[in-house]
């Protein structure tokens, strides 16, 4: 058997313990794709310095992930983040567009010393 | 808090080396308070409780036999953490996070002493004794050689040839990690398993709760009898088709005894390519589930408490959860949301569900603030996956943090798994709600835990400041250095270039790092009286004086 399929049938062996077979339980760690678009819009409004009364909370679409927060002075965060990583996001404030770009530019821009 | 970035420009292929960047300031957060906080706040606020939350520390035995290495040469993406370039510098990180958590013993916002420490899990990286009496001994202080089998010599996948999934750090130019650019260190292993790596210990008490990573192989499988012989055995899978054929076959017919009895001979006399030898050790036995609790209560009584939150009760009653009182006024509850069937990702038992729910009311009623401890997070607590003769019910995210809204005093859920530093509001309808703080790993870039502090900002609000803390080993590693701390900086550097961990998703946003959260007190809090405070504060000032420091 190879390698690969003797892994998968192991990961199968143990669904058998399982009443449920929930397919998802086997990935080793949820939430990062949520997380890359939460985490860059964040990086892009702190780096705008935009006042932010409610950080943007993200929930899955079926185009991608669509984050929406406010601003201290009422106005609506808007981020829609398109198709699958590294997700294009746009980001509006107020139906103003502050960015464009993708996620993973943001993320990696964020962690060098240039940023 | 300094911060580390970086570097702009490659120093080799997309290999960068790491520097000090410019610390960040305290962002406030009013997500929950619905309005911006008052400022003359920060001239009247006193300091509830400051205390350090540690998570994912994942002390590793990187040689002993039951690691899935070699599973990076057939399914990389399935199991990232399966070998990681600075798997044998674990030790040495922690005992370089211990030092950074001592010299943070007086809160850079108020003052007040450091009187606790939270740890939400993984705490060992597989089961292992070995493991996790290295990390305790780490956190208690000591001096610990994390190293098994041979004496003063590595074996495994990082001086083998074939195994070129994995970073050979003497010489990485036929491995995948040499092509990205890492770099040649000569002695690196030797230096990481040979010398001793001393702590002074945690200078205040430490709580901790299960990980999957403490509860299941890899964090993912129920653990059997096979498993459990390889981990003292003498042979170790070098590639993928020795792994499929040797370890993992073993445990997908382990359910079988006569299968058993087969895999035990075949570990007997089997040796098939890709299937090394290495010096077998007993004292790399995989843990059963009480007995990670049993290591616990294998403790000095400083820093403590004995057992770390459980107690021989737990044990006696296989009870792996627990409460406890850190001041008169905070009591923290730690939780048990490992799936012991299958899948990392975590639930609540019902069982504990129940008994939390009863524990917070209770609290309401006496007016006592309240955290919550677990290991997995809102965005980790879906897994539903259950024996087949049935077992109790498994309460996801939404239910569990609709429960916990109901107790105002319940102001903090501290935890980890993700290894990202994540910080997200809990608001309820009516203004008020609670912080879900997630700090990032010891392990993976950028090896930060936190600093926490809850304050009483006397103006109806109260604040929770969090504060990314590195570890205290430098930014930039002096090429050449194998000392204790040069390990440490130098584990942080392959972590930041580990590119199957996705290090820069790991740091969080600036809103997940340095922030104050704010929300409304649950009750007056001026009946925790200053005098009350000043007590907790002395008693925590004396501990640390005794210890060897403090103010």
């Amino acid at each position: 058997m190879k390698p690969l399929a003797l892994i998968l049938t192991v990961a199968a062996g143990g669904l058998l313990l399982s009443a449920c077979s929930q397919i998802d339980s086997l990935t080793p760690v949820g939430g990062s794709a949520v997380t890359s678009v939460r985490n860059a819009t964040n990086d892009v409004l702190v780096d705008q310095q935009v006042p932010i009364l409610v950080a943007p909370v993200c929930a899955e679409v079926d185009s991608g992930f669509t984050c929406t927060g406010s601003t201290t002075d009422g106005r609506e965060i808007l981020t829609k983040a398109d198709g699958t990583s590294p997700y294009q996001l746009t980001i509006s404030i107020d139906g103003e567009v502050i960015f464009t770009g993708t996620a993973t530019e943001v993320l990696e821009a964020a962690v060098l010393e240039s940023s | 808090m300094q911060t580390i970035k970086m570097a702009a420009q490659p120093v080799r292929g997309v290999y960068r080396t790491l520097l000090a960047g410019a610390g960040e300031d305290f962002i406030p957060r009013f997500d929950i308070l619905g309005r911006v906080g008052d400022p003359r706040r920060a001239a009247t606020r006193r300091s509830l409780f400051y205390f350090t939350h540690l998570s994912d520390i994942h002390v590793i035995d990187a040689q002993t036999p039951a690691r899935m290495d070699a599973i990076q040469s057939v399914a990389p993406d399935l199991f990232t953490d399966a070998c990681r370039p600075q798997d044998t510098l674990t030790v040495h990180v922690l005992a370089s996070m211990v030092e950074s958590i001592t010299a943070a013993q007086v809160s850079s916002v108020t003052g007040a002493p450091l009187a606790s420490a939270l740890s939400t899990g993984d705490s060992a990286d597989n089961l292992s004794q070995l493991e996790t009496r290295w990390y305790i001994d780490i956190l208690d202080g000591g001096e610990v050689t994390p190293n098994s089998g041979a004496v003063d010599k590595y074996e495994g996948p990082q001086v083998w040839a074939e195994a070129t999934y994995a970073y050979h750090p003497d010489d990485p130019a036929g491995d995948v990690y040499g092509e990205r650019g890492f770099p040649v260190v000569p002695g690196m292993l030797e230096a990481a398993v040979s010398n001793p790596v001393s702590s002074q210990g945690l200078p205040v008490p430490w709580y901790a709760v299960y990980g999957n990573h403490d509860s299941t192989f890899m964090g993912t499988f129920r653990p059997g009898p096979n498993l459990y012989a390889w981990a003292i055995g003498g042979r170790k899978a070098a590639t993928g088709e020795a792994l499929s054929a040797n370890l993992l076959q073993g445990y997908a017919s382990d359910l079988s005894a006569a299968q058993m009895a087969v895999n035990a001979l075949r570990q007997r006399i089997g040796m098939l390519p890709g299937l090394k030898a290495v010096t077998p050790d007993p004292e790399r036995r995989m843990l059963e589930r009480t007995e990670f609790m049993q290591a616990h209560l294998e403790s000095p009584p400083v820093p403590g408490p004995v057992g770390h939150g459980w107690t021989q009760e737990n044990i006696t009653r296989g009870e792996t959860w627990w409460s406890a009182d850190l001041t008169p006024y905070l009591r923290v509850f730690g939780l048990d949301t490992c799936n012991l069937v299958s899948g990392a990702d975590g639930a609540v038992p019902e069982d504990q569900f129940r008994w939390l729910e009863v524990q917070l009311a209770q609290c309401q009623a006496e007016n006592r603030l309240a955290m919550v401890c677990s290991h997995h997070n809102s965005l980790t607590l879906e897994n539903d996956a259950k024996p087949v003769w049935g077992g109790q019910r498994l309460v996801h995210a939404e239910e569990f943090i609709a429960m916990l809204q109901k107790f105002p005093v319940m102001v903090a859920w501290l935890n980890g798994h993700t290894h990202i530093n994540t910080i997200r509001a809990h608001r309820t309808e009516d203004g008020g709600g609670f912080w879900e703080i997630t700090t990032a790993s010891c392990v993976d870039f950028p090896q930060q835990q936190q600093l926490v502090e809850l304050v009483d900002n006397r103006d109806g609000t109260m604040s929770i400041f969090v504060n990314a803390l590195d570890h205290s080993a430098p930014p930039t590693w002096t090429e050449g250095d194998l000392s204790q701390t040069g390990l440490a900086s130098l584990s942080r550097e392959l972590a930041a270039n580990a590119f199957l961990a996705n290090p820069t998703l790991l740091a969080g946003s600036p809103l997940d790092r340095n922030v104050e959260l704010l929300l409304p007190t649950p009750f007056d809090l001026q009946k925790i009286s200053d005098e009350q405070i000043e007590r907790e504060h002395m008693t925590a000032r004396a501990r640390l004086l005794a210890h060897g420091g403090g103010s």
